[in-house]
């Protein structure tokens, strides 16, 4: 519900003599008004602008710093590091196929697990624009998954896909003793549980974007096309589905940013194994810092990463930056 | 001779559990080539009786005929009827080359002949020059050119328009109007108009039907349905101000109300024989001349004056009652004074109290 | 176009939906109350026969396991648990606080350019791996490793740009005429926005609130490398049973997942229809 409309200041209040409350009327600044606005207003932004400078920015700058060294807590304080240049850098792209192997399967495993979260969040999201009882009920049990802690999502299915576990049950009873796989063992079917694991936990995700999308879609460009004799098929992928394009968008660039920095699931789940057959960006990296204490390198890797996740943003928003920049104002 | 192009056949809707018709029993014939405004305030069930017509709503009961064939149960897309939206519904993804193929190209077939047609509509609607246009670049009256462009494309046997003019400014609905008359004039569609606005209405259509309550309450030309409404509701309704309609009760030729009353012209309380007492009287204010006090049937006092231009809408009191006179800016009296009123006695109408309905052409006395 | 009712094949496909759902979270649930004798169980048991809260017993008390005959868990999981819920709330309340107050200066004063957005996009691109790395170095400096203080201001740094986003899509949906009538009849500029906003939003600021909690009772990673004995949250013990006793201990295990989701659960279910404006920064309303 909205909030009775008060009705502005018109002209007549400003000729009220000896108000000094009017002069602080936010468009008829005086010079010292003026000044006034601005501080409350860089009061405002200040507590957050300080927390971003002392917890994300400095340490940042820090970070890249020491991505030019060849620091290591083993070797003294990070002032006394030698300078290597683009060492770091050369090393990770041309030299560690594990770090290239790492950012390619962290890569294809974002594409096998958003096609699939779209391709079912989307059905499940048109099959709720039909009417069906308990539906709201259903909508809210969609949306489970996606509340549960990633560090339980992983502890759970690592559970469910023990060689033991009902997965296996349920697949020894259709296929016969002896056809269930030792999951954890094999580099595909290790994968495959993280693509399982990751479409399980936000396909809810895409559902909800999506559903959100079809409910705001206008109704009268798609009874126009019905009426100009579009099939319903014809309807959806002519005229609704490219009108959605802008949500679609939205929600693969936030999965994208959010699977690139897959951590949690894998760890509960593979630890990145079997070898290195799961291992992805965030999990390298963690290795790399806190298990072998190659903390430059992996600041390194991490600027590699972030630059990678930069330019895939910007290429994926690139079609409705404007459309997205307008809906914001 | 032909069948007409649309007929509705005592056409009911019902929402709900059925206690309220929205559209309750609509009679309407549109022949090949008529414009027809279909008009009435919010409500009035205007805008189920385009849906239905369209495809988009079934009747609870009746028929609707397109070129003689009924089309309940026909899917919106085989009526061959066009409809263009008052947000025009454009598809805004589209160029304006796909934006007018669209209806050709779903339904398939030969895609050169279906390119050709895309151009002849984009010549005609003068589109051309901005066929490859994102539609998202356009302005309103462009936008509702491509809305227009895209249903003529499939050549629609009627063409129905919802409030075309109402998000247009005022400079391009003078030459969206114009364009339309051309259209019309051009290649002979049959059209028809739904709207709340009198003024489009009486600029745009040769024939109106005004609806009230989910009924056609009168359907016939323009100007008769301006000068000759059949009904209290039409009366109050069109014009701008609308006719003034004053309550009273008939004796004999005097009709009269509580300090006010006049002698009728004797075949106009003819009319009347055998009705109830109880009257309305109209007369359209630009029907009343305001002349010298005394000189004029009635007298009265200036309450109001509103100029609009170059004519003003004058308020004047008499004997308890308020009417409104049209008058050229420049014979405007001043508030407060005194004045007479004149008019011709055929100008007046007279409406039963009972019944809203006109009384005139009951005893022969059409005008 | 008609809202049509679902067909026969859809319904299933529906129901399939829900089942796959739900498997998880009921296999989950089913393993807390699995005495120790089922937890791991050849074939996998479904449905204890003897149900039990013993695991969730054993969660704050380490030898109530031994009545089933197995050796004592090392230590309880009560400090991680009382351990996130004072970092969780109190970083949530913090990240709140700022992010109203930014929200209210973007939103009625457009502070920042329309670059804003993908500036802050990009805070959340970084691998939080690597933040790391450098917050491990500082930390040690100046003793905030190890300490609450230090892993709240990670976390009400990593929620701002949630907060801030979110209550700014809020505040924008109430019309400024009415803070101007406000301070017209003399209230300061911050208490319009205080008295008069505020009370408005109400709704969105609890669907706020609940969302950053949501997003810092979940966090694992920076848990996990800024805590050595001091301090633990629900996040890293689960992990630390795997570490430890693999293997072993599946109920205790699932008890403390169970107790860790519960209150997202309740948390989630009330705010589902802001979940999307939460997730895309606001830019998806509904």
């Amino acid at each position: 519900m909205r909030a009775a409309k008060v009705p502005i200041l018109d002209a007549s209040t400003y000729s009220n003599h000896g108000q000094p409350a009017l002069q602080r009327e936010p468009s008829a600044p005086s010079d010292r008004g003026g000044a006034k606005r601005r501080w409350f207003v860089r009061g405002l932004m200040l507590p957050g602008q300080i927390l971003s400078l002392i917890v994300l920015i400095t340490p940042l700058a820090v970070a890249f710093y020491m991505s030019f060294t060849d620091w290591a807590p083993t070797r003294g304080s990070l002032a006394a590091a030698s300078f290597v240049g683009i060492e770091n850098y050369q090393e990770l792209l041309i030299y560690d196929t594990r770090f290239v192997e790492a950012v390619v399967r962290t890569l294809l495993l974002a594409i096998v697990c958003l096609s699939i979260e779209f391709t079912l969040g989307l059905g499940l999201a048109v099959l709720f624009l039909r009417k069906f009882r308990g539906k709201s009920l259903a909508f809210s049990v969609i949306l489970t998954p996606m509340m549960v802690l990633p560090v339980v999502v992983g502890y759970t299915f690592w559970m469910l896909f023990q060689s033991n576990g009902p997965v296996n049950q349920i697949i020894e009873l259709i296929a016969g003793p002896g056809s269930a796989p030792e999951w954890f063992r094999s580099t595909p079917f290790a994968l495959a549980i993280v693509v399982i694991t990751e479409v399980w936990h936000w396909t809810p995700l895409f559902f909800l974007i999506l559903l959100s999308g079809l409910n705001a879609v206008p109704e009268n460009p798609v009874r126009a096309a019905v009426i100009l004799g579009a099939s319903p098929r014809q309807v959806f992928w002519r005229v609704v589905l490219p009108m959605l394009k802008p949500v679609i968008v939205v929600a693969f660039v936030i999965r994208s940013m959010e699977i690139i920095k897959l951590f949690d699931e894998v760890f509960m789940l593979t630890r990145g194994g079997p070898g290195t057959s799961t291992e992805t960006i965030s999990l390298y990296i963690y290795k790399l810092a806190f298990n072998d204490f190659q903390l430059a390198y992996g600041a390194a890797a991490a600027f590699l990463v972030l630059l990678g996740t930069l330019t895939l943003v910007h290429i994926l928003l690139a079609p409705v930056r404007d459309q997205l920049l307008e809906a914001r104002r | 001779m032909t069948a007409p192009k649309l007929e509705l056949v005592d056409l009911y809707k019902e929402y709900g559990d059925g206690s309220v018709a929205a559209v309750d029993g609509v009679d309407l014939v549109v022949e090949a080539g008529e414009t027809v405004a279909l008009l009435g305030p919010s409500g009035c069930g205007k805008s189920s009786t385009l849906n239905m017509i369209v495809g988009l709503e079934q009747p609870t009961s009746g028929d609707i005929r397109i070129d003689g064939k009924s089309v309940v149960g026909v899917p919106p897309g085989r009526r061959n009827v066009g409809l263009v939206f008052q947000d025009y519904a454009v598809f805004t993804h589209m160029s304006v080359r796909a934006n007018l193929g669209f209806g050709l190209s779903v339904r398939g077939g030969d895609r050169q002949a279906a390119a050709r047609r895309v151009e002849e509509v984009a010549e005609l609607l003068g589109l051309t020059s901005i066929l490859d246009e994102k539609a998202t670049r356009l302005g309103g009256s462009q936008l509702q050119r491509v809305a227009i462009g895209r249903t003529l494309v499939v050549r629609p046997a009627v063409l129905l328009l919802d409030e075309p003019l109402s998000n247009l400014e005022a400079e391009s609905r003078q030459a969206m109007r114009r364009e339309l008359r051309r259209l019309q004039a051009e290649i002979g569609l049959t059209i028809i108009y739904v709207t709340h606005d009198q003024i489009e209405a009486l600029s745009l259509a040769s024939k109106i039907a005004v609806m009230s309550s989910g009924k056609i309450v009168q359907f016939d030309s323009t100007e008769r349905v301006y000068d000759r409404p059949n009904h209290v509701f039409v009366a109050g309704f069109m014009g701008s101000p609308p006719m003034n309609l004053v309550r009273g009760e008939l004796a004999e030729a005097r009709f009269a109300r509580k300090g006010f009353s006049l002698t009728l012209p004797a075949a106009l309380a003819a009319s009347a024989q055998g009705e109830g007492r109880e009257v309305t009287l109209g007369i359209r204010p630009e029907q009343l001349r305001l002349v010298q006090d005394g000189a004029g049937t009635l007298s009265g006092r200036v309450a109001l004056v509103q100029p609009r231009g170059a004519e003003a809408v004058v308020s004047i009191e008499t004997g308890g009652v308020t009417l409104q006179a049209l008058v050229a800016a420049a014979n405007r009296p001043d508030e407060g004074a005194s004045v007479g009123l004149a008019f011709d006695a055929a100008a007046l109408t007279l409406f039963s109290g009972e019944t809203g309905r006109s009384l005139h052409g009951k005893n022969g006395l059409a005008a | 176009m008609p809202v049509r009712p679902l067909s026969w094949f859809l319904l299933l496909v529906l129901l399939g939906a829900i089942v796959i759902t739900l498997f998880p979270t009921f296999w989950i649930v089913m393993t807390a109350i699995k005495p120790p004798t089922d937890w791991n169980a050849a074939p996998a048991i479904w449905i204890p026969s003897k149900p039990t809260l013993v695991n969730f017993r054993t969660l704050f008390d380490p030898e109530a396991i031994r009545e089933y005959g197995v050796g004592g868990v090392s230590q309880a999981a009560t400090m991680s648990v009382l351990g996130s819920i004072f970092a969780s709330t109190t970083a949530t309340a913090l990240s709140v606080i700022i992010g109203l107050l930014s929200a209210i200066g973007i939103s009625r004063y457009s502070s920042g350019g329309r670059a804003t957005p993908l500036l802050i996009l990009s805070g959340r691109m970084f691998p939080p791996a690597a933040i790391a790395v450098p917050f491990v170095i500082i930390f040690s400096n100046i003793a905030l490793i190890d300490t609450y203080s230090g892993l709240i201001a990670i976390y009400v740094a990593a929620t701002l740009p949630f907060s801030t986003w979110m209550l700014k899509s809020f505040v924008d949906e109430i019309p400024r005429e009415i803070e101007e009538a406000a301070m017209v009849d003399g209230k300061s500029r911050l208490m319009a926005h205080l008295t008069v906003t505020l009370p408005l939003i109400r709704g969105g600021l609890f669907a706020t609130t609940l969302f950053i909690f949501i997003l810092n009772w979940s966090e694992f990673l920076f848990a996990l490398v800024l805590s050595y004995t001091n301090i633990e949250t629900i996040p890293v013990r689960l992990a630390k049973y795997v570490t430890a006793t693999a293997g072993t201990l599946y109920g205790v295990q699932a008890a403390l997942a169970v107790l860790a989701m519960v209150p997202l659960v309740i948390a989630g279910f009330l705010i589902q229809n802001h979940l999307a404006r939460g997730m895309t920064f606001g830019a998806v309303k509904r």
